[in-house]
């Protein structure tokens, strides 16, 4: 799905920002980026649809170089929605801003209005349908970026801090969504901190550190190494800090490595649910 | 966005970057009154190359000739527009007029990038401004590079959703620059307000009257610098008074 190899990238020829990342991502695969600020995360995943291009290696996607293939066009199958919602709303209303687009990727006007509607359903944003996209709270702009991409169904999703801004209930239905994209076996790429959220729904870590992939690996492995998340800034996960506390007291077994509450409920308890 | 770097203070270790902020304004205020009053063509090539030993001098060259190839571009159009205008006034003229810009803009940029915007503030404030307009101008050129960051991440945004920018007719082009124009726009004015209230956070504009804590103070090699550039300006003048430069 992605393939990419020795990547290098400086935005200035001074200062590199990525300095050799090898990275493959398939198919249906849930992947979270995360570092500290600074560490590369975003101008990596500018080169998913070839806003940046490599200096040096190459980023491949769906068979298609990046440094040869437009941006138009790469953006039709990777969809990115970036940190902050206030610089990618363009349009007049709620709707128009879901129809942009989707037009501009061809769908004809009967499929492009049902898609919107479909998209505007999900996040709960029928009622600003008419609504100037500006006159919208944080959280409701932040959904909408992610409804602008998702409405067109590219195979990639990237999502730039999805879950910041957001409260409880929000992050919930984000997740829900996340799922959703699962069942449909898209291929999700997440930046984030929220390491809460991660544990929950990601499939596999990628920690960078100062433009190189520090660790690269399935979620319990990654997010269970409290040495790796020192090094990369960090915070463990509660579930993962709690079973080091009782693992240092002896209470459960010091190999075990739960992630989620009830993986810890049931060692705690013996195997007992 | 190149152009913009050669509008931000660069700090070096140079007898320009430590003159005083108000002698270098005289500088300033020479190349832009002669590259005004004059309009040949070999005059506004002098003062071009005139300014290159500066450059070199403040260490800035690099970032300097960035803005004369930012502003090259804009001089080609004011080139043509001029050519086909008045195309009576001849070739030299619109190359003259285009060159200007090229040295108006030059100017500015040898200045800012050896002054910083505290210096500029605290020389605009000892002439005698009051502190709400010196802070207007140096929040100005303050937030430039932050409005050609906000402007590269709103660009991506938008070429994200398959939108293209330099494709189609001239109308088609112009509509997805006013697209570009709207989440900037409506940042910028929220930006203003935080910023605004971050002052007043910190008391700015409160009943006490500010302490300075640096003090501008002119040595011996600004009166001589201010002299030379005053001398060149009075020559200018008489020069052209008596119709020997034009």
């Amino acid at each position: 799905m992605v393939r990419i190899e020795d990547l290098h990238f400086s935005y200035d020829n001074e200062v590199e920002v990525l300095k050799g990342i090898d990275l493959e991502i398939e198919r249906g695969e849930i992947v979270s980026i995360m570092g500290e600020n600074g560490a590369g995360k975003t101008t990596l995943i500018k080169h998913l649809n070839g806003l940046l291009k490599p200096r040096k290696g190459r980023v491949e996607v769906l068979g298609m170089d990046t440094r040869t293939t437009p941006v138009a066009k790469l953006a039709r199958h990777v969809g990115i929605v970036f940190q902050n919602p206030d610089f990618q709303l363009f349009a007049e209303t709620v709707e128009d801003e879901l129809l942009l687009a989707l037009k501009n990727f061809g769908f004809p006007p009967n499929v492009a209005k049902r898609r919107a509607m479909w998209a505007m359903k999900v996040f709960g944003l029928e009622k600003y349908k008419d609504r100037s996209p500006y006159t919208l709270s944080v959280g409701e702009r932040k959904r909408l970026c992610i409804a602008a991409v998702l409405c067109y169904d590219p195979d990639i999703i990237v999502l730039d801090e999805p879950t910041s801004g957001q409260d409880f209930l929000q992050k919930e239905k984000i997740m829900e969504i996340l799922y959703l994209l699962k069942q449909q076996n898209k291929t999700v790429v997440l930046v984030t901190h929220d390491v809460e959220f991660v544990v929950r729904r990601s499939d596999r870590v990628v920690v960078m550190r100062d433009g190189r992939i520090l660790a690269d690996g399935p979620t319990r492995e990654v997010l269970g190494n409290v040495e790796i998340l020192k090094a990369a800034r960090l915070k463990p996960p509660q579930v993962v800090e709690t079973a080091r506390i009782l693992q240092v007291k002896g209470l459960i077994d010091p190999q075990c490595i739960p992630i989620t509450p009830y993986e810890l409920a049931k060692e705690v308890t013996g195997g007992r649910p | 966005m190149e152009v913009f770097r050669g509008f931000v203070y660069v700090p070096r270790r140079s007898w320009l970057h430590s003159l005083d902020p108000r002698s270098k304004s005289v500088m300033l205020l020479f190349f832009l009154s002669a590259s005004i009053l004059l309009s040949s063509l070999p005059i506004q090539l002098a003062l071009l190359a005139s300014m290159v030993p500066l450059a070199i001098a403040s260490r800035s060259l690099h970032r300097w000739l960035g803005t004369l190839r930012g502003a090259l571009i804009f001089a080609a159009v004011i080139f043509v527009l001029n050519a086909l205008m008045s195309p009576e006034r001849g070739l030299e003229y619109a190359a003259s007029m285009s060159l200007r810009f090229v040295v108006l803009t030059s100017s500015f940029s040898l200045y800012f990038l050896t002054t910083t915007p505290e210096d500029l503030a605290l020389a605009l404030e000892s002439s005698g401004l009051p502190r709400e307009y010196a802070l207007m101008i140096t929040m100005s050129l303050r937030f430039v590079p932050t409005l050609a960051r906000d402007m590269q991440v709103v660009i991506d945004a938008f070429r994200s959703r398959g939108m293209r920018i330099d494709s189609g007719n001239l109308m088609e082009r112009l509509r997805s620059y006013a697209a570009i124009l709207t989440p900037l726009i409506v940042f910028e004015v929220r930006r203003s307000l935080m910023v605004a209230e971050a002052l007043e956070a910190r008391a700015f504009g409160g009943a006490a009257k500010p302490t300075i804590y640096k003090r501008m103070r002119m040595g011996r090699a600004d009166h001589a610098f201010i002299l030379i550039w005053l001398g060149l300006l009075a020559l200018v003048l008489v020069l052209r008074a008596r119709g020997l430069v034009y």
